[in-house]
């Protein structure tokens, strides 16, 4: 775990209490076997069965599906000891993982965390439910907004959970220019030979990055556009080292001299670096670039909605919003938060985006035909 | 009569208490943590295949072929893990191989080539002769690593430690494959401390930069099916009459011929064996890959993978999968071929 | 060698054919081979003639076969040289020297045919095809083996596969031929028709034979000269007749051919007294013992003779008449419980064939057949009852009632 050296002290109390998570979700997993156990014996002696069954009713489960350290892991616990659900966390790397995830069927997750682009698609192959607002009384600290989202206008699917966006981070110990655009960095890339070069997992992102860096609408479907991000990506590939790779582990380790990332995690690796005196700069481009909306869901398949809803109308409490800001590092779109939130969050314009710089930035609304082009435009990419 | 039934009745009764010894043991394997279902699902897959293997052999039978006196029962629990986990999901390969998909993903079950055609196209097949390269440069690299081990250890080792030599070999076998494979990173990244230690001594200049290149990948490849290699050339060369490379020599051969013409000829089946054990999951690799070339490296396996796993597409991912294992088929017949040949050859 | 006229001989690749005729092919002068603690070969010193067949006989561990393998070339003396055709051959790998190797379990190519194996030494000398097929073919005509050219040696009964190595080994016309115990896994017929066969085509082809085995019998009979080897020495270097008949040392005596091994008191340089009292008349002593001393004597089943009168002989009782041929061996236990076997001609025999055991009977010793083996050895006491130096009567109640 990357443990921030400035957070604030609550959560430094919580820390060591991350460990006890983790063995928390062991005991109770032990707890669920010799429950099974119980179960086992139960079938050979008719009187416990109803015993067993009482016992296993008061096991309830949250298992949420996110994207790797995008939660505040106290707040699973803190979760627990005040609502009873024990919380389990499945992470996975790109949006599209998660939906194939749910797709496959098997994996019963309670809630998920996608963007826009997700809500779009899992809806219209009717994997997630709707949400039932009578639960969720703390959407009303939701900003205004952020109830009139484009792909889910009246949280029907969906509650925001953060606000992020795609640009490149670099350490300004390597990279000595100061770039304005994604552009600019592509640009740089076979200066910087021997820097390390690290791309997003995933074949929307990163399809969705080059329309970005070449300033093409980002839900282009245009041969041309697609033939122009694909040329940009193959180029590029030479300079690039990993893909996909844990950038907020590698980064933190000053492994990463460029990244092309989200400012969230750029803020958690500066963090963890400026212990070490260094740093990484990630700007906010003067062009074009993505920037997204990332929901809770609750999907068909979950085995405990009410506990999904209790989470996410956890989630959309102040504290608990600016606790999780302050953790992740991205953007709660909560109101009230401004005052348990640390400074250097609240005042960061890559965090905070300026609504000039907002005017400018797309959103994804991936069509079917986008898709395809992006899985075979990401598919040329990894070949290259 | 009654003399011929009895001895029928016991085979029945071997082939049940082997069929029930068969479910306890799928369901205490279920037991593991899993929930019961799939041990369930074996169990009840056995008796369709049960009551289908009874049906068939007792119409050869009454046909008057001969069968022999195989106890079949004891083929039966593997055929009904084959037949659960490998023929069944085959079929649904074929099934999806052959459907099509609209708007975000949805299959529509029908017959089209479509998803072949792609499987087909240049980006696979790219990554299937990028991957036929690295599986047969991994091969022949673990041939070369592995043989000469195998066959010091075979030949000159003392006996009584061969059965150490060849438990250190397997030794990596007790970790896990994915904790091997991060291991291997820490050692081929730039970080590593015995490249400061070298660049220090002015040894090398900067370091090798191996971590998340197609070399890191091959060498992974190398290190993780080296013992998969080793077992069954050693068990080849361990059977070997040393007295014929002598022979050889005596006839006039030098040590190389003799080696040639003897050795490597006579263990050759051992030989190809090791070849195909590790070729064939060098193919399907892609754990390696993901890991060791900073996901910037496809092999085919990383293309189906993510078929299936990220972008949802079933149609290309089962039509590559197919296309790969027919692929991959044609060199296990040849091996069979050849085994079957060699077999001939020594009169066994 | 009739069949074999015509065969050039094949001169070996990089090496001049060697010009001076030597009188010995094989040469050992003072070979030791020692084995991490054990020592196989003890600086021992060997010359095989040129055309001999010479058998190296002696119990296994002896250092016979360290010693095929020596000239074979699959070992480095530890000190001493070895020659082949009055030539250092120390630093010769095995595929240069002149001398072919008949291995004990033959170690025939499973991979290939009968006229592979037989040709394959042909090929790796660059004999073209035509002329591998047409040597191999006349050496396979030489043992005795044909219209088997295209069988896989496991194909082939034991005897067959014996055959094969043998044409294999011949077919280079080599100046020494090896051969490792090579019958020791023929049942006992066919044994004895392959030492006939092995030396009608070692007297064929007049080359070099050294033949090691562990088979008195077979060595005997076959041979030339024998060299008996024991603990890493030659103990004896001679034609077969003498080898039987004049021993050189007590073992050769004992190992070669069936020995009664009595004891008793040495009383004069010729003669020892057993101890019932009887008179030997010894012939040979190969082991000087004091006189006055207990000694062995050894006496050949054929020097004894079975009576059923009464003579100057040992009094005893039959045990068991078994016919052997045309021989007939008793067993007789004297009064004392020494075995002794006596062994004579069906036609000559003093005594009936169905002269029922435990008949008494006299043992007659040839005058001048015993010989002296060495003194008597305590530590053989509980092996032979007699021995005289028992150190307390408990142990030997039998001599104790003797005595009494």
């Amino acid at each position: 775990m990357n443990k921030p050296i400035d957070i604030p002290a609550e959560i430094n109390v919580l820390a060591p209490e991350n460990r006890a998570d983790e063995i928390a979700g062991e005991i109770s997993r032990r707890q669920f076997l010799a429950a099974a156990g119980v179960g086992a014996a139960a079938l050979a002696v008719p009187g416990l069965a109803s015993a067993a069954r009482r016992a296993a009713a008061l096991e309830s489960k949250l298992l949420i599906g996110n994207y790797l350290n995008y939660a505040a892991p106290s707040d699973y616990t803190t979760f627990t000891k005040l609502f009873g659900p024990k919380v389990t966390v499945s992470t996975y790397s790109s949006s599209q993982e998660m939906v194939a995830k749910l797709r496959a069927g098997g994996s019963a997750y309670d809630i998920v965390v996608g963007g826009g682009s997700e809500v779009i698609i899992l809806r219209s192959l009717g994997l997630i439910q709707k949400l039932d607002h009578s639960k969720l009384p703390n959407l009303k600290y939701l900003r205004p907004d952020m109830h009139k989202t484009p792909y889910d206008p009246g949280n029907v699917y969906s509650v925001p959970k953060s606000v992020g966006m795609l640009s490149f981070w670099y350490r300004p110990a390597v990279v000595k220019e100061r770039p304005k655009t994604l552009m600019d960095m592509f640009k740089l890339l076979p200066k910087y030979k021997s820097a390390r070069v690290n791309f997003l997992d995933g074949a929307k992102e990163t399809l969705d990055m080059a329309l970005c860096t070449l300033g093409r609408n980002l839900n282009s479907t245009k041969p041309q556009d697609i033939a122009d991000a694909k040329k940009l990506l193959i180029a590029a590939k030479p300079y690039v080292d990993t893909i996909g790779g844990n950038a907020i582990e590698l980064g933190s380790r000053g492994q990463i001299d460029i990244c092309l990332g989200f400012n969230g995690d750029a803020k958690v690796v500066n963090r963890a670096l400026q212990k070490h005196g260094d740093r990484v700069i990630f700007f906010l481009p003067q062009g074009t670039t993505e920037y997204f909306i990332d929901n809770w869901i609750v999907p068909n398949a979950a085995k405990d909605p009410d506990a999904a809803h209790k989470w996410i109308d956890w989630m959309c409490t102040p504290t608990v919003a600016a606790r999780e800001m302050n953790f992740i590092g991205y953007l709660s779109p909560i109101t009230g938060i401004e005052k348990y939130v640390t400074k250097d969050l609240a005042n960061d314009p890559t965090i905070n985006i300026p609504a000039k710089d907002l005017a400018r930035y797309q959103t994804s609304h991936p069509s079917p035909k986008f898709l395809q082009l992006a899985n075979q435009v990401y598919d040329a990419f990894k070949a290259a | 009569m009654i003399q011929r039934i009895y001895p029928r009745a016991l085979g029945g009764a071997a082939g049940l208490s082997v069929l029930a010894l068969g479910v306890l043991l799928y369901v205490g394997i279920g037991r593991l943590g899993l929930t019961l279902a799939p041990s369930l699902l074996l169990v009840l897959c056995t008796v369709p295949l049960y009551l289908a293997a009874s049906i068939a052999f007792g119409a050869a039978r009454r046909r008057g072929r001969r069968i022999g006196d195989y106890p079949l029962s004891l083929a039966l629990p593997s055929a009904t893990y084959f037949g659960a986990f490998f023929v069944v999901p085959t079929v649904f390969l074929a099934v999806f191989a052959v459907a099509s998909t609209t708007g975000y993903g949805v299959i529509h079950y029908g017959f089209s080539l479509d998803a072949f055609r792609t499987a087909l196209g240049s980006v696979y097949r790219e990554a299937f002769f990028r991957t036929l390269r690295m599986a047969a440069v991994g091969t022949v690299l673990t041939a070369l690593v592995g043989y000469p081990l195998a066959y010091w250890i075979a030949r000159y080792a003392p006996a009584r430690r061969k059965g150490l030599l060849v438990a250190l070999i397997l030794l990596p076998f007790l970790t896990s494959f994915l904790a091997r494979t991060l291991a291997m990173l820490l050692i081929l990244s730039d970080s590593f401390v015995a490249w400061h230690v070298l660049k220090t001594l002015h040894l090398i200049g900067d370091p090798p930069h191996l971590a998340d290149t197609t070399t890191a990948v091959q060498i992974g490849l190398v290190y993780n099916y080296l013992p998969l290699f080793i077992l069954p050339v050693f068990a080849a060369l361990e059977r070997m009459d040393w007295s014929l490379v002598n022979a050889a020599q005596d006839l006039g051969a030098s040590g190389f011929t003799a080696f040639r013409e003897i050795t490597l000829r006579l263990t050759a089946p051992g030989l190809l064996a090791g070849v195909l054990l590790v070729f064939i999951p060098m193919m399907g690799e892609y754990v390696i890959p993901f890991i060791l070339g900073g996901g910037r490296v496809d092999m085919a396996g990383n293309l189906i993978t993510r078929s299936f796993l990220e972008v949802s597409n079933y149609p290309v991912g089962s039509a590559a999968a197919l296309l790969m294992m027919g692929a991959l088929a044609v060199f296990l017949a040849v091996y069979i071929v050849l085994s079957v040949r060699s077999e001939e050859q020594y009169g066994a | 060698m009739a069949r074999l006229i015509g065969i050039r001989r094949l001169e070996q690749p990089g090496r001049a054919p060697a010009q001076r005729v030597a009188e010995h092919d094989v040469t050992f002068r003072e070979v030791s081979k020692v084995y991490d603690e054990t020592v196989a070969l003890d600086r021992v010193d060997l010359e095989v003639r040129r055309g001999e067949f010479l058998s190296l006989l002696g119990p296994s561990g002896c250092g016979k076969t360290t010693s095929l393998k020596l000239v074979a070339g699959f070992e480095r003396p530890t000190s001493g040289d070895v020659l082949i055709a009055g030539e250092a051959a120390v630093d010769v790998p095995p595929h240069r020297r002149d001398v072919n190797t008949v291995f004990q379990s033959y170690a025939l190519f499973p991979h290939l045919t009968v006229v592979d194996n037989v040709a394959y030494g042909l090929k790796q000398r660059g004999v073209s095809r035509r002329e591998r097929r047409l040597l191999a073919q006349q050496a396979l005509e030489l043992v005795d083996l044909r219209g088997r050219e295209h069988h896989r040696p496991a194909q082939l009964s034991g005897g067959q596969q014996q055959r094969v190595a043998l044409a294999r080994a011949l077919v280079l016309r080599p100046r020494v031929l090896l051969l490792d115990e090579p019958l020791g896994a023929l049942d006992h017929k066919l044994r004895q028709a392959m030492q006939i066969e092995l030396r009608r085509i070692h007297d064929e082809v007049g080359i070099t034979f050294v033949f090691v085995t562990h088979d008195q019998g077979e060595a005997i009979a076959m041979s030339d000269r024998v060299a008996v080897m024991n603990n890493g020495r030659i103990e004896q270097l001679d034609d077969p007749q003498r080898i039987y008949d004049v021993p050189a040392t007590p073992f050769v005596a004992e190992f070669v051919g069936d020995m009664n091994v009595l004891e008793g008191l040495r009383t004069a340089a010729d003669r020892v007294q057993l101890d019932d009292g009887t008179l030997l008349h010894v012939g040979r002593v190969l082991d000087e013992a004091p006189a006055g001393g207990r000694v062995r004597v050894g006496v050949r089943p054929e020097h004894t003779l079975v009576v059923q009168d009464e003579g100057s002989g040992r009094r005893g009782r039959l045990e068991a008449v078994m016919v052997v041929g045309h021989e007939l061996q008793l067993v007789v236990v004297m009064e004392d419980g020494t075995k002794v076997v006596s062994r004579q001609s069906r036609t000559d025999t003093a005594v009936g064939e169905a002269l029922e055991p435990g008949t008494r009977v006299w043992l007659e010793i040839a005058p001048g057949a015993a010989v002296v083996l060495g003194p008597a050895q305590p530590a053989q006491a509980d092996a032979a009852p007699l021995a005289a130096a028992a150190p307390s009567p408990a142990r030997n109640p039998q001599r104790k009632e003797k005595t009494a």
